[in-house]
Protein backbone atom coordinates (compact mmCIF):
# COMPACT_ATOMS: atom_id res chain seq x y z
CA UNK A 1 0.00 0.00 0.00
CA UNK A 2 1.26 3.48 -0.86
CA UNK A 3 0.30 6.12 1.70
CA UNK A 4 0.08 9.86 1.24
CA UNK A 5 0.71 12.53 3.86
CA UNK A 6 0.40 16.29 4.00
CA UNK A 7 1.03 18.84 6.72
CA UNK A 8 -1.83 21.34 6.49
CA UNK A 9 -1.67 24.87 7.83
CA UNK A 10 -4.02 26.33 5.20
CA UNK A 11 -6.96 23.99 4.54
CA UNK A 12 -8.11 26.12 1.56
CA UNK A 13 -4.74 25.68 -0.14
CA UNK A 14 -4.75 21.96 0.59
CA UNK A 15 -8.25 21.57 -0.87
CA UNK A 16 -7.28 23.50 -3.97
CA UNK A 17 -3.85 21.99 -4.67
CA UNK A 18 -2.70 18.90 -2.79
CA UNK A 19 -6.01 17.14 -2.26
CA UNK A 20 -7.02 16.82 -5.95
CA UNK A 21 -3.54 15.51 -6.76
CA UNK A 22 -3.61 12.94 -3.97
CA UNK A 23 -7.09 11.80 -5.04
CA UNK A 24 -5.84 11.39 -8.60
CA UNK A 25 -2.72 9.48 -7.60
CA UNK A 26 -3.98 7.37 -4.70
CA UNK A 27 -5.14 3.79 -5.09
CA UNK A 28 -8.24 2.34 -3.49
CA UNK A 29 -6.29 0.99 -0.50
CA UNK A 30 -4.08 4.05 -0.03
CA UNK A 31 -4.00 5.65 3.40
CA UNK A 32 -4.16 9.43 3.37
CA UNK A 33 -2.76 11.29 6.38
CA UNK A 34 -4.16 14.83 6.42
CA UNK A 35 -2.28 16.38 9.31
CA UNK A 36 -3.66 19.68 10.55
CA UNK A 37 -0.48 21.23 11.78
CA UNK A 38 0.29 23.86 14.37
CA UNK A 39 3.93 22.81 14.69
CA UNK A 40 7.03 22.87 12.50
CA UNK A 41 7.07 20.94 9.25
CA UNK A 42 9.76 18.67 10.76
CA UNK A 43 7.48 17.74 13.68
CA UNK A 44 4.44 17.33 11.45
CA UNK A 45 6.30 15.00 9.11
CA UNK A 46 7.59 12.98 12.07
CA UNK A 47 4.06 12.55 13.33
CA UNK A 48 2.99 11.37 9.89
CA UNK A 49 5.96 8.98 9.94
CA UNK A 50 4.72 7.60 13.25
CA UNK A 51 1.28 6.95 11.73
CA UNK A 52 2.84 5.33 8.68
CA UNK A 53 5.00 3.03 10.80
CA UNK A 54 1.86 1.60 12.31
CA UNK A 55 0.38 0.80 8.91
CA UNK A 56 0.63 -2.70 7.50
CA UNK A 57 2.12 -3.61 4.11
CA UNK A 58 3.37 -0.13 3.49
CA UNK A 59 5.27 0.16 0.19
CA UNK A 60 5.96 3.90 0.36
CA UNK A 61 4.98 7.15 2.03
CA UNK A 62 4.44 10.13 -0.26
CA UNK A 63 4.83 13.49 1.49
CA UNK A 64 3.56 16.51 -0.39
CA UNK A 65 3.37 20.17 0.51
CA UNK A 66 -0.13 21.54 0.75
CA UNK A 67 0.56 23.62 -2.40
CA UNK A 68 1.77 20.65 -4.44
CA UNK A 69 -0.48 18.90 -6.93
CA UNK A 70 0.41 15.45 -8.24
CA UNK A 71 -0.60 15.04 -11.88
CA UNK A 72 0.14 11.44 -12.83
CA UNK A 73 -2.82 9.06 -12.63
CA UNK A 74 -0.29 6.18 -12.70
CA UNK A 75 1.81 7.84 -10.01
CA UNK A 76 1.85 4.77 -7.75
CA UNK A 77 3.15 2.43 -10.43
CA UNK A 78 5.90 4.93 -11.28
CA UNK A 79 6.89 5.06 -7.61
CA UNK A 80 6.88 1.26 -7.33
CA UNK A 81 9.25 1.18 -10.31
CA UNK A 82 11.59 3.73 -8.68
CA UNK A 83 11.59 1.67 -5.46
CA UNK A 84 12.37 -1.61 -7.21
CA UNK A 85 15.99 -1.07 -6.19
CA UNK A 86 15.97 -1.91 -2.45
CA UNK A 87 18.81 0.55 -1.85
CA UNK A 88 16.57 3.50 -2.76
CA UNK A 89 15.36 5.37 0.32
CA UNK A 90 14.10 8.70 -0.99
CA UNK A 91 12.46 9.60 -4.31
CA UNK A 92 11.60 13.02 -5.73
CA UNK A 93 10.67 14.74 -8.98
CA UNK A 94 13.38 17.40 -8.80
CA UNK A 95 16.93 16.98 -7.62
CA UNK A 96 20.58 17.72 -8.07
CA UNK A 97 24.08 16.35 -7.66
CA UNK A 98 27.03 18.23 -6.10
CA UNK A 99 24.76 19.75 -3.47
CA UNK A 100 26.61 21.52 -0.65
CA UNK A 101 23.84 23.23 1.28
CA UNK A 102 20.08 23.43 1.73
CA UNK A 103 20.09 25.55 -1.44
CA UNK A 104 20.00 22.30 -3.38
CA UNK A 105 19.27 24.16 -6.61
CA UNK A 106 22.79 25.62 -6.44
CA UNK A 107 24.05 22.14 -7.18
CA UNK A 108 24.02 20.64 -10.66
CA UNK A 109 20.30 20.09 -11.17
CA UNK A 110 19.55 16.93 -13.17
CA UNK A 111 15.77 16.63 -12.85
CA UNK A 112 13.11 19.32 -12.73
CA UNK A 113 9.83 17.61 -13.55
CA UNK A 114 7.53 20.22 -12.12
CA UNK A 115 5.50 23.19 -13.21
CA UNK A 116 5.46 26.32 -11.11
CA UNK A 117 2.04 27.92 -11.05
CA UNK A 118 2.38 31.44 -9.69
CA UNK A 119 -0.32 33.91 -8.65
CA UNK A 120 1.54 37.15 -9.44
CA UNK A 121 0.72 39.39 -12.42
CA UNK A 122 -2.57 37.69 -13.11
CA UNK A 123 -1.11 34.23 -12.68
CA UNK A 124 0.79 31.96 -15.01
CA UNK A 125 2.94 28.88 -15.26
CA UNK A 126 6.65 28.27 -15.60
CA UNK A 127 7.63 24.71 -16.52
CA UNK A 128 10.92 23.42 -15.19
CA UNK A 129 13.33 21.93 -17.69
CA UNK A 130 12.18 18.29 -17.60
CA UNK A 131 8.48 18.92 -17.25
CA UNK A 132 8.31 17.83 -20.90
CA UNK A 133 11.06 15.31 -21.55
CA UNK A 134 11.15 15.89 -25.29
CA UNK A 135 12.23 19.51 -24.68
CA UNK A 136 14.67 18.68 -21.88
CA UNK A 137 18.35 19.65 -22.09
CA UNK A 138 21.10 17.06 -22.53
CA UNK A 139 21.94 16.99 -18.81
CA UNK A 140 18.39 16.15 -17.79
CA UNK A 141 17.88 12.65 -16.47
CA UNK A 142 16.35 10.70 -13.63
CA UNK A 143 18.40 8.56 -11.28
CA UNK A 144 20.67 8.95 -8.32
CA UNK A 145 21.06 12.46 -6.88
CA UNK A 146 22.39 14.00 -3.68
CA UNK A 147 19.26 15.93 -2.77
CA UNK A 148 15.71 16.23 -3.95
CA UNK A 149 13.28 19.12 -3.53
CA UNK A 150 11.03 18.39 -0.58
CA UNK A 151 7.81 19.77 -2.03
CA UNK A 152 7.19 16.15 -3.09
CA UNK A 153 9.21 13.38 -1.52
CA UNK A 154 8.63 9.67 -1.29
CA UNK A 155 10.11 7.52 1.46
CA UNK A 156 10.76 3.79 1.15
CA UNK A 157 9.75 1.35 3.93
CA UNK A 158 13.37 1.34 5.10
CA UNK A 159 13.38 5.17 5.29
CA UNK A 160 10.06 5.19 7.15
CA UNK A 161 11.43 2.75 9.66
CA UNK A 162 14.90 4.23 10.12
CA UNK A 163 14.86 7.97 9.43
CA UNK A 164 13.45 10.94 11.36
CA UNK A 165 13.20 14.56 10.38
CA UNK A 166 15.66 16.48 12.57
CA UNK A 167 13.49 18.88 14.55
CA UNK A 168 16.50 20.77 15.86
CA UNK A 169 17.14 22.28 12.44
CA UNK A 170 14.28 24.77 12.36
CA UNK A 171 10.68 25.18 11.34
CA UNK A 172 10.33 24.83 7.60
CA UNK A 173 13.55 24.73 5.61
CA UNK A 174 16.36 22.28 5.02
CA UNK A 175 14.47 19.13 6.06
CA UNK A 176 14.69 17.73 2.53
CA UNK A 177 18.46 18.02 2.15
CA UNK A 178 18.94 16.75 5.70
CA UNK A 179 16.80 13.63 5.22
CA UNK A 180 18.67 12.92 1.97
CA UNK A 181 21.99 13.24 3.80
CA UNK A 182 20.76 10.89 6.53
CA UNK A 183 19.79 8.32 3.91
CA UNK A 184 23.08 8.62 2.03
CA UNK A 185 25.20 8.38 5.17
CA UNK A 186 23.33 5.15 5.98
CA UNK A 187 24.43 3.83 2.59
CA UNK A 188 21.08 4.26 0.85
CA UNK A 189 20.24 6.04 -2.37
CA UNK A 190 18.32 9.20 -3.15
CA UNK A 191 16.84 9.24 -6.65
CA UNK A 192 14.61 11.24 -8.94
CA UNK A 193 11.89 9.38 -10.81
CA UNK A 194 9.74 10.05 -13.83
CA UNK A 195 6.89 11.60 -11.85
CA UNK A 196 5.54 15.12 -12.13
CA UNK A 197 3.90 17.71 -9.92
CA UNK A 198 2.56 21.24 -10.08
CA UNK A 199 3.93 23.53 -7.42
CA UNK A 200 1.41 26.31 -6.73
CA UNK A 201 3.64 28.98 -5.24
CA UNK A 202 4.67 32.60 -5.63
CA UNK A 203 7.69 33.57 -7.72
CA UNK A 204 9.46 34.64 -4.51
CA UNK A 205 11.69 31.74 -3.59
CA UNK A 206 12.37 32.40 0.10
CA UNK A 207 9.42 33.54 2.14
CA UNK A 208 11.12 33.46 5.52
CA UNK A 209 14.60 34.87 5.04
CA UNK A 210 15.84 34.60 8.63
CA UNK A 211 14.44 31.12 9.17
CA UNK A 212 16.05 29.95 5.96
CA UNK A 213 19.42 31.46 6.92
CA UNK A 214 19.27 29.75 10.32
CA UNK A 215 18.48 26.41 8.71
CA UNK A 216 21.31 26.86 6.20
CA UNK A 217 23.75 27.41 9.07
CA UNK A 218 22.36 24.59 11.21
CA UNK A 219 22.59 22.04 8.39
CA UNK A 220 26.13 23.17 7.51
CA UNK A 221 27.22 22.82 11.14
CA UNK A 222 25.57 19.41 11.45
CA UNK A 223 27.11 17.83 8.38
CA UNK A 224 30.52 19.47 8.05
CA UNK A 225 33.16 16.77 8.22
CA UNK A 226 30.56 14.02 7.90
CA UNK A 227 29.67 14.39 4.22
CA UNK A 228 32.36 15.65 1.89
CA UNK A 229 31.73 19.16 0.63
CA UNK A 230 28.79 19.97 2.90
CA UNK A 231 29.57 23.00 5.04
CA UNK A 232 33.14 22.92 3.81
CA UNK A 233 35.13 25.58 2.02
CA UNK A 234 38.61 26.71 1.13
CA UNK A 235 40.76 28.93 3.31
CA UNK A 236 40.35 30.23 6.84
CA UNK A 237 36.98 31.16 8.27
CA UNK A 238 37.97 34.80 7.84
CA UNK A 239 38.73 34.29 4.14
CA UNK A 240 35.48 32.41 3.66
CA UNK A 241 33.51 35.14 5.43
CA UNK A 242 35.02 37.92 3.37
CA UNK A 243 34.66 36.03 0.11
CA UNK A 244 31.02 35.11 0.72
CA UNK A 245 30.17 38.66 1.80
CA UNK A 246 31.81 40.00 -1.33
CA UNK A 247 30.03 37.52 -3.56
CA UNK A 248 26.67 38.31 -1.95
CA UNK A 249 27.35 41.99 -2.48
CA UNK A 250 28.08 41.35 -6.16
CA UNK A 251 24.95 39.23 -6.54
CA UNK A 252 22.79 42.00 -5.07
CA UNK A 253 24.45 44.58 -7.27
CA UNK A 254 23.90 42.53 -10.40
CA UNK A 255 20.29 41.95 -9.41
CA UNK A 256 19.79 45.70 -9.26
CA UNK A 257 21.45 46.15 -12.64
CA UNK A 258 19.20 43.47 -14.10
CA UNK A 259 16.26 45.35 -12.62
CA UNK A 260 17.32 48.55 -14.33
CA UNK A 261 17.77 46.82 -17.67
CA UNK A 262 14.45 45.05 -17.44
CA UNK A 263 12.64 48.16 -16.31
CA UNK A 264 13.99 49.85 -19.45
CA UNK A 265 12.74 46.95 -21.54
CA UNK A 266 9.28 47.24 -19.94
CA UNK A 267 9.25 50.98 -20.66
CA UNK A 268 10.19 50.31 -24.27
CA UNK A 269 7.42 47.73 -24.67
CA UNK A 270 4.87 50.04 -23.04
CA UNK A 271 5.86 52.80 -25.47
CA UNK A 272 5.46 50.43 -28.43
CA UNK A 273 2.07 49.24 -27.19
CA UNK A 274 0.93 52.82 -26.73
CA UNK A 275 2.20 53.81 -30.21
CA UNK A 276 0.49 50.82 -31.78
CA UNK A 277 -2.78 51.60 -30.05
CA UNK A 278 -2.67 55.20 -31.27
CA UNK A 279 -1.55 54.35 -34.81
CA UNK A 280 -3.74 55.35 -37.74
CA UNK A 281 -3.66 51.79 -39.09
CA UNK A 282 -5.01 50.37 -35.84
CA UNK A 283 -7.71 53.01 -35.46
CA UNK A 284 -8.83 52.75 -39.08
CA UNK A 285 -9.24 49.00 -38.87
CA UNK A 286 -10.99 49.07 -35.48
CA UNK A 287 -14.53 48.67 -36.98
CA UNK A 288 -13.47 45.46 -38.75
CA UNK A 289 -12.18 43.99 -35.51
CA UNK A 290 -15.40 44.93 -33.75
CA UNK A 291 -17.41 43.16 -36.42
CA UNK A 292 -15.07 40.17 -36.27
CA UNK A 293 -15.42 40.11 -32.50
CA UNK A 294 -19.23 40.02 -32.71
CA UNK A 295 -19.04 37.05 -35.02
CA UNK B 1 34.85 79.76 -4.28
CA UNK B 2 33.29 76.52 -5.49
CA UNK B 3 35.47 74.46 -7.84
CA UNK B 4 34.02 71.87 -10.23
CA UNK B 5 36.28 69.03 -11.30
CA UNK B 6 36.01 66.05 -13.63
CA UNK B 7 38.30 63.57 -15.26
CA UNK B 8 37.14 62.90 -18.78
CA UNK B 9 37.25 59.62 -20.61
CA UNK B 10 34.13 60.20 -22.68
CA UNK B 11 34.56 63.68 -24.07
CA UNK B 12 31.22 63.64 -25.89
CA UNK B 13 29.29 62.74 -22.74
CA UNK B 14 31.09 65.42 -20.73
CA UNK B 15 30.42 68.13 -23.34
CA UNK B 16 26.83 67.10 -23.69
CA UNK B 17 25.77 66.62 -20.09
CA UNK B 18 28.27 67.86 -17.54
CA UNK B 19 29.71 71.03 -19.07
CA UNK B 20 26.37 72.77 -19.74
CA UNK B 21 25.12 71.89 -16.27
CA UNK B 22 28.24 73.32 -14.65
CA UNK B 23 27.79 76.50 -16.65
CA UNK B 24 24.23 76.70 -15.38
CA UNK B 25 25.04 76.35 -11.68
CA UNK B 26 28.55 77.83 -11.43
CA UNK B 27 29.10 81.24 -9.92
CA UNK B 28 31.07 83.99 -11.58
CA UNK B 29 34.28 83.13 -9.71
CA UNK B 30 33.91 79.33 -10.00
CA UNK B 31 36.79 77.39 -11.50
CA UNK B 32 36.35 74.30 -13.64
CA UNK B 33 39.13 71.70 -13.56
CA UNK B 34 39.33 68.94 -16.16
CA UNK B 35 41.88 66.27 -16.98
CA UNK B 36 41.95 63.42 -19.42
CA UNK B 37 41.39 60.10 -17.68
CA UNK B 38 44.48 58.20 -16.62
CA UNK B 39 44.57 54.63 -15.36
CA UNK B 40 42.73 54.18 -12.07
CA UNK B 41 39.80 56.04 -10.52
CA UNK B 42 41.71 57.13 -7.42
CA UNK B 43 44.68 58.40 -9.40
CA UNK B 44 42.32 60.50 -11.53
CA UNK B 45 40.73 62.02 -8.45
CA UNK B 46 44.10 62.73 -6.86
CA UNK B 47 45.11 64.64 -9.97
CA UNK B 48 42.06 66.84 -9.50
CA UNK B 49 42.73 67.16 -5.76
CA UNK B 50 46.30 68.31 -6.36
CA UNK B 51 45.11 70.98 -8.78
CA UNK B 52 42.39 72.11 -6.36
CA UNK B 53 44.89 72.48 -3.50
CA UNK B 54 46.61 75.23 -5.49
CA UNK B 55 43.46 77.33 -5.66
CA UNK B 56 43.12 80.09 -3.10
CA UNK B 57 39.79 80.76 -1.46
CA UNK B 58 38.48 77.24 -2.10
CA UNK B 59 35.14 76.66 -0.35
CA UNK B 60 34.32 73.29 -1.90
CA UNK B 61 35.55 70.90 -4.55
CA UNK B 62 32.74 69.28 -6.56
CA UNK B 63 33.93 66.00 -8.08
CA UNK B 64 31.60 65.04 -10.90
CA UNK B 65 31.86 62.03 -13.08
CA UNK B 66 31.34 62.57 -16.77
CA UNK B 67 27.80 61.23 -16.76
CA UNK B 68 26.43 63.38 -13.94
CA UNK B 69 24.39 66.45 -14.77
CA UNK B 70 23.56 68.91 -12.00
CA UNK B 71 19.97 70.14 -12.38
CA UNK B 72 19.70 72.30 -9.32
CA UNK B 73 19.64 76.10 -9.52
CA UNK B 74 20.35 76.30 -5.79
CA UNK B 75 23.28 73.93 -5.97
CA UNK B 76 25.91 76.41 -4.73
CA UNK B 77 23.74 77.53 -1.82
CA UNK B 78 23.10 73.89 -0.86
CA UNK B 79 26.82 73.14 -0.97
CA UNK B 80 27.56 76.03 1.37
CA UNK B 81 24.74 75.03 3.66
CA UNK B 82 25.94 71.43 3.87
CA UNK B 83 29.50 72.53 4.60
CA UNK B 84 28.50 75.00 7.30
CA UNK B 85 29.27 72.31 9.83
CA UNK B 86 33.08 72.30 9.93
CA UNK B 87 33.12 68.59 10.73
CA UNK B 88 31.60 67.69 7.36
CA UNK B 89 34.26 66.31 5.02
CA UNK B 90 32.21 64.99 2.11
CA UNK B 91 28.69 65.65 0.81
CA UNK B 92 26.90 63.58 -1.79
CA UNK B 93 23.45 63.14 -3.26
CA UNK B 94 23.16 59.40 -2.51
CA UNK B 95 24.83 57.31 0.14
CA UNK B 96 24.40 54.52 2.61
CA UNK B 97 25.09 53.48 6.13
CA UNK B 98 25.42 50.19 7.94
CA UNK B 99 26.91 48.21 5.08
CA UNK B 100 30.04 46.11 4.67
CA UNK B 101 32.47 46.27 1.79
CA UNK B 102 32.17 48.46 -1.26
CA UNK B 103 28.47 48.76 -2.09
CA UNK B 104 26.89 51.53 -0.05
CA UNK B 105 23.49 50.79 -1.57
CA UNK B 106 23.39 47.47 0.30
CA UNK B 107 22.96 49.42 3.51
CA UNK B 108 20.30 51.92 4.55
CA UNK B 109 20.03 54.32 1.63
CA UNK B 110 19.96 58.06 2.18
CA UNK B 111 19.73 60.85 -0.36
CA UNK B 112 17.55 61.87 -3.27
CA UNK B 113 15.97 60.03 -6.18
CA UNK B 114 18.08 60.39 -9.30
CA UNK B 115 16.79 60.31 -12.85
CA UNK B 116 18.78 57.88 -15.00
CA UNK B 117 18.63 58.54 -18.74
CA UNK B 118 19.78 55.95 -21.25
CA UNK B 119 19.90 55.70 -25.03
CA UNK B 120 19.45 51.97 -25.58
CA UNK B 121 16.09 50.36 -26.38
CA UNK B 122 14.85 53.51 -28.05
CA UNK B 123 16.04 55.68 -25.17
CA UNK B 124 14.25 56.50 -21.97
CA UNK B 125 14.61 57.35 -18.35
CA UNK B 126 13.90 55.82 -15.00
CA UNK B 127 14.30 56.73 -11.37
CA UNK B 128 17.22 55.36 -9.43
CA UNK B 129 16.15 54.94 -5.84
CA UNK B 130 12.47 55.83 -5.65
CA UNK B 131 11.39 57.44 -2.41
CA UNK B 132 10.38 53.99 -1.06
CA UNK B 133 14.00 52.86 -1.57
CA UNK B 134 15.37 55.77 0.43
CA UNK B 135 15.23 53.98 3.73
CA UNK B 136 16.98 56.68 5.68
CA UNK B 137 16.58 60.47 5.82
CA UNK B 138 19.15 62.97 4.59
CA UNK B 139 22.12 63.33 6.91
CA UNK B 140 25.12 61.42 8.11
CA UNK B 141 26.09 58.27 6.21
CA UNK B 142 29.10 55.96 5.99
CA UNK B 143 29.75 56.69 2.32
CA UNK B 144 28.33 58.51 -0.70
CA UNK B 145 28.31 57.54 -4.36
CA UNK B 146 31.17 58.75 -6.52
CA UNK B 147 28.86 60.18 -9.19
CA UNK B 148 28.90 63.43 -7.19
CA UNK B 149 31.20 64.10 -4.24
CA UNK B 150 31.55 67.55 -2.72
CA UNK B 151 34.75 67.79 -0.68
CA UNK B 152 35.36 70.34 2.04
CA UNK B 153 38.61 72.37 1.97
CA UNK B 154 39.83 70.26 4.91
CA UNK B 155 39.24 67.06 2.95
CA UNK B 156 40.94 68.44 -0.15
CA UNK B 157 43.98 69.40 1.89
CA UNK B 158 44.28 66.37 4.13
CA UNK B 159 42.83 63.26 2.55
CA UNK B 160 43.93 61.73 -0.75
CA UNK B 161 42.24 58.92 -2.63
CA UNK B 162 43.93 55.56 -2.02
CA UNK B 163 45.45 54.64 -5.39
CA UNK B 164 45.27 50.96 -4.51
CA UNK B 165 41.64 51.38 -5.60
CA UNK B 166 41.84 51.37 -9.36
CA UNK B 167 38.35 50.22 -10.30
CA UNK B 168 35.44 52.51 -11.10
CA UNK B 169 33.80 51.67 -7.80
CA UNK B 170 35.00 51.22 -4.25
CA UNK B 171 37.25 54.30 -4.35
CA UNK B 172 34.33 56.45 -3.16
CA UNK B 173 33.55 54.21 -0.19
CA UNK B 174 37.22 54.03 0.74
CA UNK B 175 37.58 57.83 0.58
CA UNK B 176 34.56 58.33 2.82
CA UNK B 177 35.88 55.72 5.28
CA UNK B 178 39.13 57.67 5.42
CA UNK B 179 37.22 60.88 6.14
CA UNK B 180 35.35 59.19 8.97
CA UNK B 181 38.49 57.58 10.35
CA UNK B 182 39.95 61.09 10.58
CA UNK B 183 37.02 62.15 12.76
CA UNK B 184 35.04 64.01 10.09
CA UNK B 185 31.60 63.22 8.75
CA UNK B 186 30.06 62.26 5.43
CA UNK B 187 26.55 63.49 4.69
CA UNK B 188 23.89 63.49 2.00
CA UNK B 189 22.13 66.61 0.76
CA UNK B 190 19.18 67.13 -1.60
CA UNK B 191 21.23 68.03 -4.67
CA UNK B 192 19.24 67.70 -7.87
CA UNK B 193 21.21 65.56 -10.31
CA UNK B 194 20.54 63.50 -13.40
CA UNK B 195 22.63 60.61 -14.58
CA UNK B 196 23.26 59.84 -18.24
CA UNK B 197 24.61 56.36 -18.55
CA UNK B 198 24.27 53.28 -20.69
CA UNK B 199 22.13 50.57 -19.14
CA UNK B 200 25.07 48.20 -19.21
CA UNK B 201 26.52 49.12 -15.81
CA UNK B 202 27.99 45.95 -14.53
CA UNK B 203 31.68 45.54 -13.95
CA UNK B 204 33.00 42.00 -14.08
CA UNK B 205 31.65 39.89 -11.21
CA UNK B 206 35.16 38.85 -10.10
CA UNK B 207 36.31 42.47 -10.06
CA UNK B 208 33.37 43.49 -7.94
CA UNK B 209 34.11 40.68 -5.50
CA UNK B 210 37.78 41.68 -5.36
CA UNK B 211 37.01 45.34 -4.65
CA UNK B 212 34.53 44.41 -1.94
CA UNK B 213 37.17 42.28 -0.26
CA UNK B 214 39.77 45.02 -0.66
CA UNK B 215 37.53 47.48 1.17
CA UNK B 216 36.57 44.93 3.83
CA UNK B 217 40.22 43.93 4.45
CA UNK B 218 41.22 47.56 4.86
CA UNK B 219 38.37 48.75 7.05
CA UNK B 220 37.47 45.80 9.25
CA UNK B 221 39.95 47.25 11.72
CA UNK B 222 38.50 45.51 14.75
CA UNK B 223 39.19 42.16 13.12
CA UNK B 224 42.78 42.65 12.03
CA UNK B 225 44.49 40.87 14.92
CA UNK B 226 41.92 38.18 15.49
CA UNK B 227 42.65 34.52 14.75
CA UNK B 228 41.27 34.01 11.23
CA UNK B 229 39.86 30.67 12.38
CA UNK B 230 38.22 32.01 15.54
CA UNK B 231 34.67 31.02 16.49
CA UNK B 232 33.55 34.56 15.65
CA UNK B 233 34.95 34.32 12.13
CA UNK B 234 33.39 30.88 11.77
CA UNK B 235 29.97 32.25 12.68
CA UNK B 236 30.43 35.18 10.34
CA UNK B 237 31.48 32.85 7.52
CA UNK B 238 28.52 30.56 8.07
CA UNK B 239 26.15 33.52 8.07
CA UNK B 240 27.80 35.02 4.98
CA UNK B 241 27.62 31.78 3.04
CA UNK B 242 23.96 31.39 3.93
CA UNK B 243 23.26 35.01 2.98
CA UNK B 244 25.03 34.42 -0.32
CA UNK B 245 22.70 31.54 -1.17
CA UNK B 246 19.71 33.64 -0.07
CA UNK B 247 20.88 36.57 -2.20
CA UNK B 248 21.06 34.31 -5.23
CA UNK B 249 17.56 33.03 -4.53
CA UNK B 250 16.20 36.56 -4.12
CA UNK B 251 17.93 37.65 -7.33
CA UNK B 252 16.44 34.67 -9.13
CA UNK B 253 12.96 35.50 -7.82
CA UNK B 254 13.27 39.07 -9.08
CA UNK B 255 14.51 37.86 -12.41
CA UNK B 256 11.55 35.51 -12.76
CA UNK B 257 9.17 38.32 -11.87
CA UNK B 258 10.60 40.68 -14.47
CA UNK B 259 10.70 37.92 -17.09
CA UNK B 260 7.01 37.32 -16.46
CA UNK B 261 6.34 41.05 -16.68
CA UNK B 262 8.19 41.36 -19.99
CA UNK B 263 6.52 38.25 -21.42
CA UNK B 264 3.12 39.69 -20.52
CA UNK B 265 3.86 42.95 -22.36
CA UNK B 266 5.40 41.19 -25.34
CA UNK B 267 2.20 39.21 -25.66
CA UNK B 268 0.13 42.40 -25.39
CA UNK B 269 2.20 44.02 -28.14
CA UNK B 270 1.68 41.02 -30.40
CA UNK B 271 -2.07 41.62 -30.29
CA UNK B 272 -1.34 44.69 -32.42
CA UNK B 273 1.66 43.64 -34.46
CA UNK B 274 0.34 40.26 -35.57
CA UNK B 275 -2.65 41.82 -37.37
CA UNK B 276 -2.76 42.15 -41.19
CA UNK B 277 -3.34 45.91 -40.93
CA UNK B 278 -0.18 46.33 -38.87
CA UNK B 279 1.92 44.22 -41.18
CA UNK B 280 0.55 45.97 -44.28
CA UNK B 281 1.43 49.39 -42.92
CA UNK B 282 4.91 48.37 -41.71
CA UNK B 283 6.73 50.07 -44.66
CA UNK B 284 5.10 53.38 -43.73
CA UNK B 285 6.32 53.16 -40.16
CA UNK B 286 9.78 52.22 -41.35
CA UNK B 287 9.88 55.27 -43.64
CA UNK B 288 8.59 57.53 -40.87
CA UNK B 289 11.22 56.27 -38.45
CA UNK B 290 13.96 56.89 -41.03
CA UNK B 291 12.69 60.41 -41.65
CA UNK B 292 12.54 61.15 -37.92
CA UNK B 293 16.08 59.86 -37.44
CA UNK B 294 17.37 62.04 -40.31
CA UNK B 295 15.60 65.06 -38.85
CA UNK B 296 17.04 64.41 -35.39
CA UNK B 297 20.55 63.99 -36.80
CA UNK B 298 20.37 67.22 -38.81
CA UNK B 299 19.08 69.24 -35.83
Amino acid sequence: MIAFGCSITRPDLYRECAQPGIRLAAESDSAIYEFNSKCSLFEAYNQILDLARAAEDLEALVLVHQDTELVDSDFCSRIRKALEDPEVAVVGCAGAVSVRSIAWWEGSVVTGSFLMQYPERGGGTLPSFSWEWEDAPAYARTGEVESIDGFMLVLSPWAIENLRFDESLGQLDGYDFDICLQARVAGRKVVTADVRAIHHRPLVMLKNHEGWIDAHIAVANKWEGVVEGVGAGTGSWKERALLAEAQADAVLYHARVHDIEREARVTELDAKISAARKSIAWRLTQPFRLIGGRR
Amino acid sequence: MIVFASHIGDHVAYSRFVAPSIRAVAESDSVVLTFATVDGASRNNNLLLEAAREIEGLEALVLLNEYTEIIDAEFAAKVRSALQDPLVGVVGCLGGRGFRGSTWSNGEVSGVSVEHRYRELGGGSMTLFESRDLTSGLGEVDAVDGMLMVLSPWAVKNIAFDEAFTAAHGYDVDYCRQIKAAGRTVVTADFGVRRHHPLELRPHHALRVAVHMQVAQKWDLADQDEDPNSERWKQRARRAEAELSASRAHAQSKLLDSDVNIAERTKALEVYTKTYSWQLTEPLRWANAKRAARKAASS
